[in-house]
């Protein structure tokens, strides 16, 4: 046992030694290689160490960066939630906005239709809102937020951006109430534009017209205009009311025609309408 | 007390979401109509003579959303609530899922009268059968909301009686 310690020890003591030597040779050569730019002899050795080292560090690095991932991604899908919320938020924000812009857009369309309107009329004009319909489904009048507080009286012509929709029967200080061509209530004084035929234009509770006592024989086609006669005191003359549609010539024995005209106006979709201030036009024209 | 507070409000608002909505809630000469199936609801709760107090409030409310000759619509609302105090009189212990069909009958009844008087005959078939049903169809829920309130309302004032 005893001679035994000492061998080992010395054979330790030199390997050690040696080690020792060769480490602060390798990085003598190495000090000496960079000084003098001799990197060619320490470069393979380096090439070898990193090589081997690069594909171990590789396989180390690997669980620690789906560690890293795993971890981080837990976190961020808190972030990616909030953040998708967010998004989400704006986005439904900016469809509304989108919505909203449309709608004006449209809006400023038909105003501009309207106002052609205005310049195509010598009578002053009031603009208002459709704030409803009646109770009764079958009648045809709509209330509008304007009324005599803004000049608008009973027997003033309505207007939508296109055309003839009726006239107001009752007025109110802040809303009026409108006839529309289509109810049964409704008569108008019209002419047929192309053959001066008189007749009186009737709602009928539907979309559509008819033309009543136009006797037969007279000269009336499909696709002709029907204007305001001007004869029944609400309706200035030449207002456009609406284009023929059908024409029955009737029975034998009966002396007037069927004429069935379309309104110029959709009756069933209006949003806003000019009032035509007649009454105060003529006040007017009477002073 | 409670419940004509509760129907008068809730008549008022649906006059104007009626009006408001009208277009919206047409299909061809029918409309969702809540004033019926409310007067429905009150009348098979409230007997004569009081009853008819709430159902002339309505019709007074009623009258400047139309342009339907002056008195139609109290005509209308007051024999809707006639006939339903009449059936639920000769039917007794008229269960809930009863009382569907019945506002059904009721609401096509009134709608004709409506038609008529105003000079619409024409339309009563079938429009006046469709509002018919339209109005059977809304009634459940009318009264599970006209209910609710009603229950709430019944707390709340019983909390002030009793000064909590």
């Amino acid at each position: 046992m005893e001679n035994r310690t000492p061998g080992k020890k010395n054979s330790k003591k030199r390997l050690v030694t040696i080690c020792a030597i060769a480490l602060v040779a390798l990085i003598l050569f190495s000090m000496v290689g960079l000084r003098i730019g001799a990197q060619d002899f320490t470069m393979p050795f380096k090439f070898l160490f990193m090589d081997g080292s690069a594909s171990v560090q590789g396989m180390i690095v690997k669980p620690y960066v789906w560690l890293k991932q795993f971890i981080s991604f837990g976190g961020k899908c808190q972030d990616i939630r909030v953040q998708n919320q967010a998004l989400l938020k704006e986005n439904a924000r900016l469809r509304q906005e989108l919505v909203r812009y449309q709608e004006a857009y449209l809006a400023k369309e038909r105003y501009r239709k309207m106002l052609k309107i205005k310049e195509q009329t010598d009578y002053p004009v009031v603009f208002a809102q459709v704030i409803g319909v009646d109770l009764a489904p079958w009648a045809g009048t709509i209330l509008v937020d304007r009324g005599r507080r803004d000049g608008v009286l009973p027997d003033m012509v309505a207007l939508s951006w296109q055309g003839v929709i009726g006239h107001t029967i009752e007025a109110y200080p802040g809303s009026s109430r409108i006839l529309l061509l289509s109810d049964p209530r409704s008569r108008v004084a019209a002419i047929v534009q192309r053959t001066r035929v008189r007749g009186v234009l009737k709602g009928t509770s539907s979309s559509l017209c008819s033309l009543v006592y136009v006797e037969k024989g007279t000269d009336v086609e499909v696709g002709d205009k029907v204007i305001s006669a001007g004869t029944d005191g609400i309706f200035p003359k030449g207002l456009l009311l609406g284009v023929v549609s059908s024409v029955d010539p009737g029975s034998m024995d009966g002396i007037f025609q069927t004429i069935t005209v379309e309104p110029s106006a959709d009756l069933n979709d209006i949003e806003e309408v000019s009032i035509l201030l007649t009454s105060k036009m003529d006040e007017h024209q009477g002073s | 007390m409670i419940r004509f507070i509760v129907a008068i409000f809730f008549g008022y608002i649906f006059i104007l979401l009626e009006t408001a909505w009208g277009n919206g809630l047409q299909v061809g000469m029918a409309r969702i109509d809540f004033l019926v199936p409310l007067v429905a609801w009150y009348g098979f709760k409230t007997p004569l003579p009081e009853g008819l107090f709430l159902v002339l409030t309505l019709g007074i409310l009623a009258e400047p959303f139309t342009v339907l000759p002056g008195g139609i619509q109290i005509t209308v609302l007051v024999s809707a609530y006639l006939l339903i105090r009449y059936i639920s009189g000769h039917i007794p212990g008229l269960r809930c899922w009863h009382k569907v069909p019945v506002v059904g009958f009721v609401a096509a009844e009134s709608q004709i009268l409506e038609m008529l008087l105003s000079g619409a005959a024409q339309y009563i078939w079938p429009w006046g059968v469709v509002q018919g049903g339209l109005a059977a169809l809304i009634f459940p829920f009318l009264m599970l909301l006209l209910e609710f309130w009603e229950g709430l309302f019944s707390r709340f004032t019983a909390r002030i009686r009793v000064g909590a």
